[in-house]
């Protein structure tokens, strides 16, 4: 800030205004003779602009103030108007101007016999102060408001739209580029009034583009129109120019910005280079967890889609029926596990069913149910007898435990399905320590007690099969301890039992399989009180009521229409 | 001279009343016969779900609330309903070009039929539509919703029981920034405990569902996790419902030496009684979540309607409201609700 002398000022300015005599002196006009009085010096001295206009609007005094912040005001000339001068205006009103690049506040004062006085202040400093406040202020909203929706996903697709969108508030568009994958990127566009995502060659990137994408470029760098043409730099409006930033990542950048201005602005300033620098920084963390967690995910969904139950396969004259539900539920595998192998049309030995638990839960657990369903699968190729079955899987698990393990027992029901002659089912049974199977039957529920031992647990285990003749329409339900284990009641540590269980089917004779499957797991389900549960797995086999002339169809018989279908990512079994 | 093209049959009474008969005798290939020749004759698989299925469920619910039909009966029907929209919806394929949808229904939401057909109808409509079936848990639907990064997720809600578990379900899914449509009876009549819970759009019926998601308001919503009037906490009163839960039910037991408050007369709606006590306590504690007394009024109403269509009398009831009242004394909010209940059911004896 630079202070005048009043003594130096006063000199330069108000005394004796050489072309003052061209125009008639008002009556206040003072000599130019005479000195100047206290009242004069004070007004040379103030900070203030002051004029005094005559009611022609000739200037016929002004202070020192007033000629430095006016550059084209002179005493005795007509006072300048338009965007450099004074505008007319109202007694007390203040108007605002830019001149010779500073801010000014000029209030208007009624004086008598028709003048007016014009007291004109330098507001440039202050005005900054506020204005830089506001911008800082905007900014961290900005960015506390992009760090907050950035972090919501965990998808790539969904990060890279957020941010877009934020970053059309920054430009007039923006662009998202995520990092080359297999020859092509994948890109999303945000502006005023549209949005859209795509895919491009890498190829057909432009060069500072490519640089960004590749890190070999960090800094901001301005984009020519000429680089960018068509779909997604230039769809609608012409560009005037664009500004290419890296997102930095994990080593490498996680994507690139391309902010946009359109051709109607050429002279704009473009985006401020430190918040489009700060924004990236936000940007680039988010892009690569998300990019992190699908790599992860992606991963555990191969290894995941071996070890999930399968979908089940279609079996002439069996009506089947499962659900599941994972103890770790964001996970969607367990310890639980069921399996059916459908035979051949020549196989004498009939459809083979599997339920069991491995002990433990999660992704352990899984693995080791994965293990054993794999050797059911290849060793019911040499072994169709459910009970020498079991004795040889037994033999194989004990084998396969490491020295330095325990062994990883499982408790588990593994049968055979044969039709019978008239209609109906047989069902030959073998057991390893696992809970009764419970038969629906048209008049009652029926536990089948098969006892055994775990298996894969110890040596000399013993195992034991039972044959059940299933009626049409009658069902036999396999299920893990999962269910009758699920703790709830009014204190939430009763358990749901076999009567509850028992209760829960009684009548369900009407419903096919897979009704019957769903209401035990609902049943256990709002037992629960806690939501903490075990893995649950049921598995329905159901002999089908037979299919009589269409006039006289009176029931339920087997499935012939599609599965619903669910998430998909199920196995097909071989 | 130029003919019209042969109109596709339309849902008449005719086949409507064919079809419900063959859901009454559990005859699914019938049933199944019956939608695919409507849709194998011209008439979208849209109004197919939504003029034939649809109603027909609606019929078999309320043919078990007037006692006319056992729950294995009305499970039976709902079971092939189910297959017939599955085998319906896999007769015509959509685009899915329009975007992804994951739906589901709510962890302890059963009732999956209503959000199968907005699904299959969805799908008709040109999205792509992933199914997670009844009751999904919050867990499995958050770590999907990452893994896929739908544009939408629509949950579905039968009973408004379901609304505080539902209320931590939505938010976790805003938490991951994918708008939340939601839709079902659970939501109230006009959705307007949807609102509360903060949800970014609510669709009432499965033709509303479509035209919404079309006009592409739901797209930029950003994250709208926050925007709930009620808390997830569910606020005091409702934080002391549930902690005194299991004392309010083993008391209310008691009180009835056992029974369910549902039992009684020559019905057949008792279940557990500790089932049936704690589903009452239950939407007393939905009621005081929302601080909206209706959401219970409307339940003791409609137990009041099933109990009299099967002539067992409310005295379980009154006993066990009697019972929670004591338990309840310093609880304001769930009072009123207990009051008010009581004149409702006065009324319905009454009647």
């Amino acid at each position: 800030m630079t202070r005048h002398g009043v003594n130096a000022d006063a000199d330069r300015s108000t005394t004796a205004p050489p072309r003052a005599s061209a125009r008639p002196a008002g009556p206040e006009h003072r000599p130019a003779t005479e000195p100047p009085t206290v009242e004069a010096h004070l007004l040379e001295g103030s900070r203030t602009g002051v004029i005094a206009c005559d009611e022609r609007r000739v200037v016929r005094s002004a202070n020192a103030a007033a000629l430095r912040l006016l550059p084209g005001l002179a005493v005795g000339e007509v006072l300048p108007a338009g965007p450099a001068g004074l505008p007319s205006s109202a007694d007390g009103e203040t108007v605002e101007l830019e001149v010779g690049g500073r801010s000014l506040a000029a209030r208007r004062q009624d004086l008598p016999h028709g003048w007016s006085g014009w007291h004109v202040e330098d507001v440039t400093e202050p005005r900054s102060r506020t204005d830089n406040l506001l911008a800082e202020r905007a900014r961290s909203r900005f960015l506390a408001e992009a760090s907050n929706r950035l972090k919501l996903s965990l998808h790539p697709g969904r990060t890279a739209r957020a941010a877009a969108q934020l970053a059309a508030r920054l430009a007039d568009a923006a662009i998202v580029v995520l990092p080359v994958a297999a020859g092509t990127v994948q890109w999303f566009r945000c502006g005023t009034d549209e949005a859209g995502s795509g895919r491009l060659p890498a190829r057909e990137l432009p060069e500072p583009v490519a640089a960004a994408l590749d890190g070999r470029t960090v800094p901001p760098a301005p984009l020519l129109p000429a680089e960018l043409g068509g779909e997604p730099w230039a769809p609608q409006a012409p560009t005037a120019g664009a500004l290419v930033t890296a997102l930095p990542g994990n080593g490498k950048p996680a994507g690139a910005l391309v902010l946009l201005r359109h051709g109607d602005r050429p002279d704009d300033a473009g985006p401020d280079a430190a918040l489009v620098h700060e924004f990236a920084q936000h940007a680039g963390i988010a892009l690569a967890a998300a990019a992190l967690y699908a790599q992860q995910a992606r991963t555990a969904g191969v290894l995941k889609r071996s070890l999930m139950e399968p979908r089940l396969p279609e079996v002439e004259g069996v009506t089947l029926g499962a659900a599941y539900r994972p103890a770790e539920e964001g996970l969607l595998i367990g310890g639980d596990f069921y399996d059916v192998h459908p035979c051949r049309p020549d196989d004498p030995n009939g459809t083979m069913l599997l339920l069991g638990d491995v002990c433990g839960k999660g992704v352990d657990a899984a693995v080791s149910t994965g293990q054993l369903r794999q050797s059911v699968r290849a060793l019911r190729r040499v072994e169709p007898d459910p009970v020498r079955l079991l004795e040889l899987l037994d033999a194989t698990m004990l084998e396969a435990v490491p020295e330095d393990a325990d062994p990883r027992f499982a408790t588990l029901v593994l049968g055979t399905v044969r039709p019978l002659p008239g209609g109906g089912l047989r069902l030959v049974l073998a057991g390893g320590g696992h809970p009764a199977p419970m038969v629906v039957r048209r008049d009652g529920v029926e536990v089948v007690e098969i006892g055994g031992t775990l298996v894969g647990g110890m040596r000399r285990a013993r195992f034991r099969s039972r044959t059940v003749d299933l009626a049409p329409g009658e069902a036999c339900v396999l299920y893990t301890d999962g269910v009758t284990e699920a703790r709830g009641g009014f204190d939430g540590a009763q358990l749901f039992g076999e009567e509850r269980l028992a209760e829960t089917l009684r009548g369900c004779h009407v419903l096919p399989a897979p009704g019957i499957a769903e209401r035990v797991v609902q049943h256990a389900d709002r037992w629960l009180a806690s939501g903490n549960h075990d893995d649950i797995a049921v598995l329905v086999v159901q002999a089908p009521l037979p299919v009589g002339p269409a006039a006289g169809r009176r029931h339920l018989h087997a499935v012939t229409a599609a599965e619903p279908t669910t998430t998909g990512a199920e196995e097909e079994p071989a | 001279m130029t003919t019209a093209p042969p109109r596709p049959p339309g849902v008449g009474t005719g086949v409507a009343d064919e079809f419900f008969d063959a859901l009454t005798r559990a005859d699914e290939q019938h049933a199944l016969d019956v939608a695919g020749g409507l849709v194998a004759a011209g008439t979208p698989v849209a109004d197919v779900l939504l003029d034939l299925v649809g109603p027909a469920q609606q019929r078999v619910g309320l043919l078990w609330q007037r006692g006319e039909w056992s729950v294995a009966q009305e499970h039976a029907a709902t079971c092939i309903n189910e297959r017939v929209v599955a085998a319906v919806g896999g007769l015509a394929r959509g685009s899915g070009e329009r975007g992804h949808i994951v739906l589901g229904c709510l962890d302890g939401e059963w009732h999956s039929l209503p959000a199968r057909i907005v699904g299959e109808v969805l799908r008709q409509h040109g999205w792509r539509v992933t199914f997670l079936g009844a009751s999904v848990p919050t867990a499995h639907l958050v770590s999907y919703l990452h893994e896929q990064g739908p544009d939408v997720v629509a949950v579905s809600c039968a009973l408004p029981v379901h609304l505080p578990g539902a209320h931590r379900t939505i938010a976790a899914a805003q938490r991951t920034g994918t708008p939340v449509l939601a839709g079902g009876p659970g939501f109230g009549a006009d959705g307007r405990w949807a609102r509360l819970l903060g949800v970014d759009a609510y669709a009432a019926t499965a033709t509303e569902a479509v035209g919404l998601l079309d006009s592409g308001r739901w797209a930029d919503v950003p994250g709208g996790a926050g925007h709930a009037a009620v808390p997830e906490s569910g606020g005091a009163e409702y934080c002391g419902l549930r902690a005194r839960r299991s004392a309010l039910v083993r008391d209310a037991v008691d009180a009835l030496g056992g029974a369910s408050p549902l039992a009684g007369g020559g019905g057949t709606l008792d279940g557990d009684a500790y089932d049936d006590t704690g589903q009452l306590v239950d939407f007393l504690a939905a009621a005081v979540y929302l601080q909206d007394r209706d959401l219970f009024l409307d339940h003791v109403r409609w137990l009041g309607l099933v109990l009299a269509a099967r002539g067992v009398p409310t005295t379980g009831v009154r006993t066990t409201l009697d019972s929670l009242d004591a338990g309840l004394h310093d609880f304001p909010f769930a009072q009123g609700c207990i009051a008010d209940a009581r004149t409702v059911l006065a009324a319905e004896v009454s009647r």
